[in-house]
């Protein structure tokens, strides 16, 4: 086990380096001339040079590589040219409001698709069971930015009972300020007693974690439901239904427990989807996320933040492979870590 | 074959899809007659008309600039399927040849093929995408080009996953035995028979592919202006769009039709192909 | 249940704040303002160059200028002269004022203040160079000689680089950490990132507070339009600096709200590369001139906020001359120009480059090129970062830079001399004057009117009116039109118009002067 899980994080290592070293090449192929953007429009010719020097740009590309590389050993994910502040303080600032967002949204979609998988296998070929095939496939092809912007409309503008965008009202912000302890404000509220930020913050939380939920609500009631119609034909399962156990018992000890392995993995993977999704969604929304913070500095080219969020994303997505894979082996005996 | 088509036939949710996606082709190959304002598409403006609300004349009424949204629309099901149809072509010639020299080959060379695979796999696809076509410089040919790097990955996995699976089988023993060369061997004898779940997991994701593409015009990295691309079309509607809703509502609605009806044939198709969903109908 | 309890919940909560209970500190007024990008950028006032709404209210300057009388308001200076050769201008420092600090406003301070600036050479600071020397003849009189006679008060009343703070306090980090070191109403209390600000009033302020006047003022970024609108609306805050102009019909028949078009001095315009063709060849930058709609790109791009533009310098800045030619649609001088040129069926492709994101810039390319379809010359919009944008502009090879940059433009200080600098003077390797035009005659014109700016305007004008002839009828750049703003406020608020239309300073509302009634 324990040389199994170094050896996963020998090979996270790599490919973290990899995944840099790719973007940033990328981020050099365009001709660009990040110092302007650092000094603005007004910059005299040597204010601009003065920001080359800051920005390391006079150096041949394998030097910045490398100075950024020892950067990230010390910690310092580098300057975000727009805003100069440093990279890794502002990521990290901003990373409580996605992560707020993306596990209500996957909570969501992963229980409702759980629950309606489970509910489709038990009727194969039923109307229930093709409307759901038909919703889960529709959650996995939805446009999420679409989506997004319709529900604003409808449930904005239209019906006007729910908030357009941001995570809290601007006058409640002001009267019932949430002392941001963990930057999660549903617990921070929740944890000061702060009741009328709590429903405040709860209501702002409703459209965007509905649009990021479609993704999973559709994977996991299309997987739940195919693995659990695969287990439910199983010998062992029909030995124990012609032994007259109990349909929910059989229902929910036996071929549940088969059937969540998959979705484990597969959670691991959409988690990283949805994070990724945030980019367009945050946007719509005006959530103040990783995900509107990378969508803008990609608009404006800011070298730093786009390898900042990228090694960001690709760290969580191997934490979270290799915790899927550690998690499917507890749950299942038969699964070896080679 | 036959039992085979009566046996799609009572899928519905396949028929659906088949039914989806004969529209869009339809659609999209006579777009230039179809359209009611075909000059609209290539870029004319006509200020006076501008955001116009849906009516007999402009069917998904007009946007800002004035141009009917119900032509800028089927144009763009052209766009999006070519678009489509050719990264998915591309994604499969590299996905192939590659999974298919790392099951074959082994060695040294499906090491570092896979391990290359694992490097592209871990970084979330849209990021990537964003990436390179901001590299690259934004254009529909380079979001195609980004699409197709960040999707090539899974397909060299699965060919390989595929390949090691025949590579011991009889066929190949005797192909070998005549004196067919690896090459020959892999693309005339092992391809064709592990395609099917690769064309299968490929129909799937073609709706996605051109979802990808449509998420990166979104952000302005993809098709320019004023390309009719659907991602590009829901973008430029969004600041009138609470009060003029169907300059992004149509192009988005069109989006979400055609990912579906991929969708629902490739999952319809994997039903079919799949033994042990076929037993589920006679188990209860 | 637990759900329709909520409802409840919420319901009643929004009645007891709609019937006007703010629970902040007793008594308190806060205005809010809510901005369309973020709030803060720079702390240390040598450094600020932009987003000066919050330290507007917190630092002032010698002057303020008021470009639509022309006329100077005396605020940390109470008067000035001007030598006759104009290089020598003297100025009356106010007394009684007190720095956020503690330490008293003097010629000495206003000295060391400056030279700080000019020392740290950050920002702006370069608009301090026609300064040769600056000395304290009394207590608070400073007297700055300059090395030309250039239009200092202009200079001392710009948007950024002239702020009057205690130089005791010289060092930046204690700036970044949030204290600030101005004369100004209020003083600056606490930032969250670059997206929040909040001022609370200083009490020592020179010029006195009556009741009514705001105690606290939060400055919040709010990017999304619809956001900012539905705040307004609501009451939330009391100032946005734009909304998409698409809002603002259903804004302006809102009667609890008032919109305002002003000028904000930011030109509009197409740059040619003139060291390509067929851009290089006069006759054809003139034709595509003629191609250009400008109506529609009015009416269709910026959707009625903005005028035609006559000239390079912007309505209400003084240089700007109505005489100057104004090119119109025209697609008949176009052929005929286009077949004088070599051109007569068009056959050319264009790269046109705006900035990836804006709105404003992508319809104005597509409505020109809807019109260039009809004389077969394909233009190729292309969305680019920013720096991608300024990188190929100034890539070592012209030919491949692109043929048509789109670009906004605008003053930094009150004067129309820098901006055309930067436009059109000849620049190499090229800054922001990326047509590449190079004219020695204009170069030295506009030399001459910033050397005689200070003693004589009127001269000055007329030179650089001249300068506009001239460079209009080379058309290395067209000026598609003069920019306005939508500035958004709660009827309810009291003030001079002044106080926050002011193209002298875009953007900035003057709190001190607003009340709400």
């Amino acid at each position: 086990m324990r040389t199994y899980i170094l050896r996963r994080l020998g090979l996270a290592v790599l490919i973290l380096l990899g995944a840099s070293f790719v973007t940033f090449l990328l981020t050099r192929i365009i001709p660009s001339d990040p110092a302007m953007l650092w000094v603005g429009r007004f910059a005299t010719p040597q204010q601009i040079e003065a920001a080359r020097e800051r920005l390391g740009l006079n150096h041949p590309w394998y030097v910045q590589y490398t100075r950024y590389i020892g950067g990230l050993f010390r910690g310092d994910l580098g300057v975000s040219v727009r805003t100069h502040k440093p990279v890794g303080r502002e990521l990290l600032a901003r990373l409580p409001a996605s992560l707020e967002l993306i596990a209500v949204g996957m909570a969501v979609g992963l229980i409702a698709g759980i629950v309606l998988g489970c509910l489709a296998a038990a009727r194969p070929h039923s109307l229930f069971d093709q409307v759901t095939r038909f919703l889960s496939v529709g959650g996995v092809a939805l446009p999420q930015f679409w989506f997004a912007m319709i529900l604003q409309l409808i449930f904005g503008r239209i019906l006007g009972i729910l908030p357009l965008a941001g995570r809290m009202d601007l006058r409640l912000e002001l009267s019932y300020p949430v002392h941001s302890v963990s930057g999660f404000y549903l617990i921070d509220a929740l944890m000061s007693g702060n009741w009328v930020a709590l429903q405040d913050v709860f209501l702002h939380l409703i459209l965007p974690a509905a649009t990021l939920a479609a993704y999973p609500i559709g994977m996991s009631a299309r997987l739940v439901r195919a693995k659990m119609i695969e287990v439910l034909n199983e010998d062992y399962i029909r030995t124990a239904r012609a032994f007259g156990v109990h349909d929910l018992r059989v229902f929910t000890r036996h071929a549940l427990r088969n059937a969540i392995g998959p979705v484990v993995t597969l959670s691991a993977i959409s988690l990283v989807y949805t994070l990724v999704g945030t980019f367009l969604v945050e946007s719509i929304f005006a959530w103040p996320g990783i995900g509107s913070y990378t969508a803008q500095a990609i608009l404006s080219n800011d070298v730093s933040v786009i390898l900042g969020v990228t090694l960001l994303v690709a760290s969580m997505t191997v934490v979270f492979n290799l915790a899927a894979d550690l998690g499917l082996a507890l749950l299942d005996p038969r699964i070896r870590l080679e | 074959m036959r039992i085979w088509i009566r046996r799609a036939a009572r899928n519905p949710l396949l028929v659906a899809g088949a039914a989806g996606l004969v529209i869009f082709v339809v659609v999209a190959a006579l777009s230039d007659w179809i359209q009611p304002f075909p000059k609209d598409s290539q870029g004319a403006t006509h200020i006076e008309n501008a955001l116009r609300s849906p009516s007999g004349t402009h069917l998904f009424g007009t946007d800002v600039l004035g141009r009917d949204v119900f032509s800028l629309v089927v144009a763009g099901s052209r766009i999006s399927l070519v678009a489509g149809v050719s990264t998915a072509v591309g994604i499969l010639c590299i996905g192939l040849t590659l999974g298919l020299t790392a099951g074959f080959i082994g060695g040294w060379l499906s090491e570092l093929i896979m391990r290359i695979t694992d490097l592209f796999l871990s970084f979330p696809s849209l990021l990537l995408a964003m990436a390179i076509t901001a590299a690259l410089g934004p254009s529909l040919r380079n979001a195609m080009i980004a699409v197709a790097i960040t999707w090539w990955p899974s397909y060299c996995r699965l060919t390989r996953g595929e390949v090691l699976g025949l590579r011991e089988k009889e066929f190949v023993e005797s192909a070998r035995a005549i004196g067919a060369s690896t090459g020959r061997i892999m693309f005339r004898h092992v391809l064709p028979n592990c395609f099917a779940p690769i064309f299968v997991t490929m129909m799937l994701d073609v709706g996605l592919i051109i979802l990808t593409t449509s998420s990166l015009s979104f952000l302005g990295l993809g098709a320019q202006p004023p390309t009719p691309e659907w991602g590009l079309l829901v973008t430029t509607g969004r600041t009138q769009f609470l009060t003029h809703w169907w300059v992004t509502t149509f192009p988005g609605l069109a989006l979400f039709f055609v990912v579906l009806s991929f969708s629902l044939v490739g999952e319809g198709l994997r039903e079919l192909l799949d033994p042990k969903m076929r037993k589920a109908g006679k188990g209860k | 249940m637990r759900l329709a309890k909520k409802w409840l919940a919420a319901i009643g909560i929004l009645a007891l704040l709609a019937a006007g209970l703010a629970p902040m500190a007793a008594g308190q007024t806060t205005g809010v303002y809510a901005y369309s990008d973020q709030v803060l950028l720079h702390f240390d006032p040598a450094e600020i160059w932009s987003v000066n709404i919050v330290w507007f209210n917190v630092y002032e300057r010698l002057l303020r200028y008021y470009p639509a009388e022309d006329r100077f308001e005396p605020v940390l200076a109470t008067s000035y002269e001007v030598s006759d050769d104009g290089l020598e201008w003297t100025f009356q420092i106010r007394q009684g004022v007190k720095f956020h600090t503690g330490n008293p406003l003097d010629a000495a301070a206003v000295k060391g203040c400056i030279e700080r600036t000019k020392s740290l050479g950050l920002g702006v600071s370069y608009i301090w160079d026609p300064v040769e020397r600056i000395e304290v003849t009394g207590p608070y009189t400073v007297k700055f000689t300059l090395k030309k006679p250039v239009a200092f008060d202009l200079v001392v009343s710009s948007l950024a680089g002239v702020l009057i703070y205690d130089p005791a306090y010289s060092d930046t980090a204690w700036y970044e950490a949030g204290n600030d070191s101005g004369t100004g109403p209020y003083r600056f209390v606490s930032n969250k990132d670059l997206e929040e600000a909040t001022i609370r009033k200083f009490e020592e302020y020179w010029r006195g507070w009556e009741p009514g006047q705001f105690d606290a003022v939060i400055f919040k970024s709010v990017p999304d339009d619809s956001t900012r609108r539905l705040l307004l609306e609501t009451g939330a805050v009391d100032f946005t600096n734009r909304l998409a102009n698409e809002m603002l019909e259903a804004v302006e028949a809102n009667p609890n709200l008032e919109v305002y078009k002003a000028t904000v001095w930011t030109g509009f315009l197409f740059f040619f590369n003139t060291l390509k063709p067929p851009l290089d060849d006069v006759l054809v930058r003139k034709a595509l001139a003629y191609t250009i709609p400008y109506d529609e790109i009015i009416q269709g791009a910026l959707l009625g906020l903005g005028e035609q533009a006559h000239g390079y310098v912007m309505k209400t800045l003084w240089g700007h001359s109505d005489a100057v030619r104004a090119y119109t649609y025209d697609p008949a001088v176009a052929r005929a120009l286009l077949e004088q040129a070599g051109y007569p069926d068009g056959g050319f492709k264009l790269v046109f480059t705006y900035n990836l994101g804006d709105e404003k810039e992508r319809r104005a390319g597509e409505l020109w090129k809807s019109k260039l379809m009809e004389f077969n010359i394909e233009l190729d919009i292309r969305a680019m970062p920013w720096d991608a944008q300024i990188g190929l502009a100034h890539d070592p090879d012209p030919a491949r830079r692109q043929d048509v940059f789109h670009m906004y433009a605008w003053p930094l200080s009150p004067s129309p001399i820098p901006l055309l600098t930067d436009n059109f003077a000849t620049q190499d390797p090229p800054l922001l004057n990326v047509s590449y035009y190079s004219n020695p005659t204009v170069d030295a014109l506009l030399q001459y009117a910033n050397d005689i700016a200070g003693i004589d305007r009127e001269g000055a004008s007329a030179i650089l009116a001249e300068v506009q002839h001239m460079v209009i009828d080379d058309v290395p750049i067209v000026p598609i039109a003069d920019l306005q703003e939508a500035v958004i406020r709660q009827a309810s608020l009291v003030g001079p118009d002044e106080a926050f239309i002011n193209p002298a300073y875009p953007r900035v509302v003057d709190w001190y002067q607003l009340r709400r009634k």
